[in-house]
Parts: C-alpha cells; structure tokens; sequence
C-alpha cells in the first residue's frame, strides 16, 4: 500500500527550556539518538532543534504507517532513529510565508533513516528558524513527492484544517488539471485524494503553520 | 482518590493546551484528547510530564501510549499511583 506521512513543528510554539530537561526528551529520545546529537555533526541546530526534528520524523512515520495499521498508537521511543544526514552548510531553502516544491534536494535537508518494528522508514526534513517540516516514506517516493508548507494568521484548529485543506486543494486543481479533484477521507477517516485514485495525502499544523504531502507518479 | 477527581485534576492539566475551553470542561472518561479536545499531538509530552508532577507517579513509554482518552489516562494514573503506594 502507497502511504505518507508528514509533521510540521513550529519552533514558537515549543518550550525550549523544557525540551532541554532530560525528563522531557527522554520521552522522545532513546540514548542512543541522544548520542547521534553528541557524535555527529549537528551542533549547527541547537539540541532542542534536535529533539524537535526527531519528534518531527517520528510523527511523520507514525502517521505513515497508522493508515494502513489504524490501531496502532504513537510511542516516540519506539520509534527507533538509526542514522540522521545534515544538509550542506548554509543550504536552507525555506522563506518565510508560503513555499511548495515537489521532490528533495538531499543537500538542502535533514534525511533520517529510522526503524519501527520490522520496517525501515525515511524521512527528509527542513529545518529553519521557525518551523520544522518532516515527510516520511519509502526510500523510492521522495522524488514525487508534492510538499507545501505555509504560514497563517490565526492559530485556531478550525482555521489551520480550514487553510491546510484549502491550500492542498489549490495545488491538486493545477496537477489535475482537467479533473473534477476534490479531498476524501477514508473509511478510518485518512485523507486521500478523491476516492477513486486512491492517492494519499498527509496534513500537518501546528501553530500558524500548515503543511501537506501527497506522491504523484 | 477518585476517578472524578483525577478527571476534574485532568481538566486542568489539559486546559493550556486546547483554545476549547468549553470541550475541556464537558469532557468524559471516553473523551479524546486529540480528535474530540483538538490538542496538538505536539503537546502529548507536555501533558504526560504535567500529570506526572501532579500526582507525583513516573509514566514510561508503554504506558504512555495508551493514553489518548481521558479514560485510560486515568487508568495510568491510578495504576501508576497504586504501584507507588
């Protein structure tokens, strides 16, 4: 089964503080990704960006794989990460208020490799100074992978499912062009778009944030 | 203490997190955090370590993942306050 996931975090919203305190990453982290922050190269992001984007990936992937496993419950620490890749150095593509793009430049963004369960998953992220925005799938689909993200006035749930909806649906009507497309849901209420192509979609926000994903072939 | 004492400590705890005051103070044991009360799941962590300090327990992974009712958060609870006692 085709599946996708994707989490935005924005880094307003976060207790920075909080995160900071073992008791809290803890919840999140495993020791040994812990330890991906200490070994590698990621002290360009802060540890509380760290603990953020792994949540991030966890989601995406716990979102990915609950669509076709929908009794399945989120527990971060059993989502293991096992390798995380940085972008180049200075290499954030993201401006402020709207952005879209299909595909992932590996360069320009954060790719996880994780295990959940007997699975392997992926994930390829941006991380900037206001938000992080995460899609996971399989290692084959992140070249058709369709991605928006935006920033919206008003944080109220009503109005962040009405603009992420909105703006995924203004995209879809330029790829179909010619087709009546429209956002379903699934019998265990998934988003998908219109019910006979079957095509995924994943929505996210949080704060003034939205975001969505869907593959294309 | 009660399951509708922890129920009205609950409210409290989930409260910064939802603009839906109104939903908060309605909320039953079948409530759901995320879809009936609009939390962020971003803030799943936040409340899980609020309860925590509240009542003085540790909640550890397997535990926590069965939290996403307002029920079976108070069957954590008082699991993990019995275990304490």
């Amino acid at each position: 089964m085709i599946s996708i996931g994707n989490d935005i975090v924005s880094l307003q919203c976060i207790n920075p503080e909080r995160t900071r305190h073992e008791r809290f990453f803890s919840k999140i982290l495993a020791a040994k990704e812990t330890d991906l922050y200490e070994n590698d190269n990621f002290k360009r992001i802060s540890f509380e960006n760290f603990v953020w984007l792994a949540w991030s990936a966890k989601e995406a992937i716990y979102k990915l794989r609950k669509r076709y496993d929908p009794a399945l419950l989120f527990s971060p620490v059993k989502i293991s990460i096992l390798s995380i890749e940085d972008p180049l150095p200075g290499n954030t593509p993201i401006p402020l208020g709207r952005h879209e793009g299909v595909s992932f430049n590996k360069e320009e963004c954060y790719c996880c490799t994780a295990d959940f369960g007997e699975d392997i998953f992926y994930t390829r992220s941006f991380v900037t100074d206001t938000f992080i925005f995460t899609v996971a799938g399989s290692i084959d689909c992140f070249d058709n992978v369709y991605w928006g993200i935006k920033e919206i006035g008003d944080d109220s749930y009503v109005k962040q499912s009405h603009e992420v909806r909105a703006f995924a649906l203004d995209k879809l009507r330029k790829i179909f062009l010619h087709d009546d497309v429209s956002i379903e849901k699934t019998d265990f209420g998934y988003p998908v778009i219109s019910r006979e192509k079957n095509i995924p979609l994943s929505f996210s926000h949080h704060g003034k944030f939205v975001g969505y994903t869907f593959v294309k072939n | 203490m009660s399951r509708q004492e922890i129920l009205d400590g609950l409210k409290k705890v989930l409260a910064p997190y939802t603009m839906d005051k109104e939903a908060v103070n309605s909320m039953n044991e079948e409530t759901e955090f995320i879809k009936d009360l609009k939390i962020n799941s971003a803030n799943l962590v936040d409340i899980i370590i609020d309860a925590e300090e509240k009542y003085d327990i540790e909640i550890d992974a397997d535990s926590a993942e069965r939290i996403y009712t307002a029920g079976n958060c108070i069957d954590v609870i008082m699991e993990k306050m019995k275990e304490k006692s």
